[in-house]
């Protein structure tokens, strides 16, 4: 059963379409990075997903529960990161995540225990006593997961929980999402940029504009991106001499097509060694004239939005 | 079962107040008033010898205390929670707190009860100069008790006030503005309505004497029902707050009928009884009619457009719980059953003053006008204040225009015609009026102008729908 599916959502404000036909899929145990530049809709989507908003259209249900019909029995399954949340002032740290503790209804005698088993994840024990409003940025980042976790929630919905942290924050937090993938937790986790969570994620689904442009499993599109380019070939003549010579004797050529003289096949050999398809040109005897390597629309999305680049 | 009535709300808003700097500052300056006060007032009494006796003096110097308390408790009580709710918005840890397991009403209880908790702390604070002043002899222990209770009362009205603002406005801003604002104006007019009413009874003129609701009653029964009357209409309060934590306020716009209709029993119920004691021989009939129809004026525009219209088949509102949808059209029920209630009362009233049958055709006839009108501002309307208002703005100038001009002597009498036009929007005077004046005409008239508004709004529903489908 799928832990978190949404159905053709969309989100609408006024003519904005924050939020178009997004469809998504998480199993029990994944870790799905949800990758996209500034005014996405990441934001929107995580926030219908924890009941905080209502779609327009469309369905989103977590472990079967619907969102919109069930909202109680949605909250006590996920754990909601805001991007950006505010802490109480004059609380203390214990005390903040025993307001919380109570608020989920953890029994009494188990609160002590389960305050510091959080703290201890979140490397925050030492501040137990400290006032909330004295921490940095980053360790109110850890604060709130730390809140997140306390009533042990299936699956976790951060919202760029490494965002304004420091580089080795960053690597700590990463540490701190493999010991929840290792405790069998689902894990949406959005963020700007791929690098930040390529090594953690087993699934992605690149956002832009409000539509969702690839998602998958992460080795998946690795190996489409890393191993298929598309080969432009022009010919002097004879152009179907050299498709069937493309076709018939290259193994790792798919799908050759001639457009307006020119001939494009997808390789999807070994990187680095498309040469061969050269040579086996050669060796029939075509005549190229030219011979090119194009990137995949594919990976030019890729590129434009891990880099951060996407406007 | 004591773990399931922790409320962390109610914790968490106590501590947070308790170790700000700003609540001992409130309450050293409410100390340090009140003691200031009383010193003056001592100095003063004493000097210009109001009361030579020490139980005089200290009975004169317990109401100036307990005077200045009621007022600095008003006034202060407001602000402990209009801010409550806007804060967590403001502060952005509304999120985190609504995605909790808590109820709505939960949480609303929490802030409530921190806040009256402080009220309680407040009125304690004063009590060592009380006990001064009880010691010096002279003031009376039920007094004493019953003035607390009813400052404490006074207490939980206006916190469960402005946690509805707070609850409703986007920002504390807002919310203080809009809470000190209408208190300011409702204390105005109160208090412009209770000197009119009671010159109108020094010097015998019976135009303010509408009700003359206990009259007849014991002050403990009087006591009894205001104090309901009190914790109703604060529950309502704290109702309105709760569902306006909802995403949709519809949602939860059943419960506030329900409390409005349990506020509209416990009045009849004081009636009744109030009837039943009195012998007054200026009494009339219809009375019981009149004083629902004057009640309905008054709350039914917020009961009805507080809430936007729903578009959906008429038929389909007979399903089993449509009640629920709070909507402008599911608001009819409540209404009739306000007046089923109304009806039975009246058998319970002496038979002097019993309603005429035809007088309930009209009453609810007028109900049905006012519910239609508020079914097709909100519909014309789409904001829902905006509505509210609109009705609630022609309601009044509607009626007031209306009063003025009958009341006007043209110098042939008064024109009685117009006056019984007053009964269109305000059937206040039927019972002082049901021998001079001719409400049977709107027995007709009332379900014609309803079935206006009714098909007024259905063109209103067409004109829209062709627009939508042109711009499509
Ligand atoms: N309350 C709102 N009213 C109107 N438009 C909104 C609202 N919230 C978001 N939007 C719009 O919806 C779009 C998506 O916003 P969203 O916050 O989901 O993006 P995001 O992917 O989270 O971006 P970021 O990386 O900056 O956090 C944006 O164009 C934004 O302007
Ligand atoms: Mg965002």
């Amino acid at each position: 059963m799928a832990l978190v599916e949404t159905h053709h959502l969309t989100k609408q404000y006024g003519n904005l379409v924050a939020v178009n036909n997004l469809n998504l899929r998480l199993e029990e145990g994944d870790i799905l990075g949800f990758i996209g530049p500034n005014g996405a809709g990441k934001t929107t989507t995580i926030r219908i997903l924890a009941t905080l908003l209502e779609p327009t259209s469309g369905t989103a249900t977590i472990a079967g529960h619907d969102v919109v019909k069930e909202p109680e029995a949605v909250r006590r399954i996920i754990g909601y990161m805001p991007d950006f949340f505010g802490v109480y002032d004059d609380v203390k740290v214990w005390e903040y995540l025993d307001f919380f503790a109570c608020a989920y209804r953890v029994p009494r005698s188990e609160r002590e225990k389960l305050i510091d088993d959080v703290l201890a994840l979140t490397d925050l024990s030492h501040k137990k006593n400290d006032y909330v409003e004295a921490l940095s940025r980053g360790m109110k980042q850890r604060l709130c997961l730390a809140k997140t976790l306390l009533h042990n929630p299936q699956v976790l919905l951060l919202d760029e929980p490494a965002s304004g942290l420091d580089p080795r924050a960053r690597i700590e937090i990463k540490e701190l999402l493999k010991e929840l993938q290792n405790m069998g937790k689902t894990i949406l986790i959005s963020s700007h940029i791929l690098p930040e969570l390529a090594d953690i994620c087993n699934k992605i689904a690149i956002i832009e504009r409000g539509e969702l442009l690839i998602s998958g499993e992460i080795n998946t599109i690795m190996r489409q991106l890393t191993g298929s380019h598309v080969l432009e070939i022009k010919v002097a003549d004879d152009e179907d001499a050299a498709v069937q010579v493309l076709q018939n004797q290259l193994e790792d050529i798919r799908e050759v097509r001639v457009e307006d003289g020119v001939i494009r096949a997808h390789y999807v050999g070994p990187p680095g060694e498309h040469y061969r398809v050269v040579w086996a040109l050669a060796e029939k005897r075509v005549k190229v004239l030219s011979f090119a390597e194009q990137p995949t629309d594919l990976e030019d999305i890729f590129m434009r939005v891990t880099q951060g680049a996407v406007q | 079962m004591i773990e399931r009535l922790e409320n962390p709300v109610f914790r968490q808003s106590s501590r947070q107040r308790m170790r700000g700097a700003r609540t001992y500052g409130c309450l050293l300056a409410y100390l340090l008033v009140l003691g200031l006060v009383v010193i003056i007032s001592y100095d003063q009494f004493v000097a210009h010898g109001v009361q030579r006796t020490t139980t005089g003096l200290a009975q004169t110097l317990f109401e100036t205390l307990v005077a200045t308390q009621w007022f600095l408790v008003a006034f202060i009580t407001p602000a402990l929670t209009t801010s409550a709710i806007t804060m967590e918005r403001e502060q952005r840890t509304y999120d985190l707190l609504i995605m909790t397991p808590l109820s709505r009403f939960t949480i609303v209880w929490g802030k409530f009860a921190s806040a009256v908790a402080f009220i309680v702390v407040m009125i304690l604070c004063g009590m060592p100069l009380v006990a001064v002043l009880f010691l010096m002899g002279g003031v009376d222990t039920g007094l004493m008790i019953a003035l607390y209770l009813g400052m404490l009362a006074t207490g939980v009205l206006l916190a469960s006030y402005g946690l509805m603002m707070s609850a409703i406005c986007a920002t504390s801003t807002l919310a203080n503005l809009l809470t000190y604002g209408s208190l300011a104006v409702g204390y105005f007019v109160g208090a412009v309505a209770g000197t009119a009413f009671t010159l109108s009874r020094v010097f015998g003129g019976g135009s303010f004497n509408i009700l003359w609701l206990g009259s007849g009653l014991t002050p403990w029964q009087m006591w009894t029902f205001s104090v309901l009357a009190l914790l109703l209409v604060s529950w309502l309060f704290l109702q309105v707050a709760s569902n306006y934590l909802l995403a949709d306020p519809r949602v939860g716009a059943w419960k506030t009928r329900a409390l409005l209709a349990a506020l509209y029993l416990l009045v009849l119920v004081a009636t009744v009884l109030d009837a039943q004691a009195t012998t007054r021989a200026s009494a009339s009939a219809n009375y019981l009619g009149g004083v629902l129809a004057f009640m309905w004026v008054t709350v039914v525009p917020a009961l009805f457009t507080g809430v936007p219209y729903q578009d959906r088949k008429w038929y389909e509102w007979l399903r089993p719980g449509s009640l629920r949808v709070g909507t402008v059209q599911s608001a009819l029920p409540f209404m009739c059953l306000i007046v089923l209630m109304a009806i039975v009362a009246d058998r319970f009233m002496p038979a002097l003053l019993r309603t005429q049958p035809l007088v309930w055709v009209y009453v609810m006839g007028y109900f049905c006008w006012v519910w239609s009108l508020g079914c097709l501002l909100s519909f014309a309307i789409r904001n829902r204040w905006g509505a509210l208002f609109a009705l609630i703005g022609f309601l009044a100038v509607f009626v007031q225009l209306i009063y003025t001009v009958s009341m006007a002597d043209f110098g042939k009498g008064r024109l009685q015609w117009l006056e019984s036009l007053v009964n269109i929007a305000l059937p206040v005077a039927l019972w002082e009026a049901s021998g001079k004046m001719d409400y049977r005409v709107w027995v007709v008239l009332y379900p014609l102008m309803t079935t206006a508004s009714l098909l007024l709004t259905g063109w209103l529903r067409r004109v829209r729908k062709s627009a939508v489908t042109e711009n499509s």
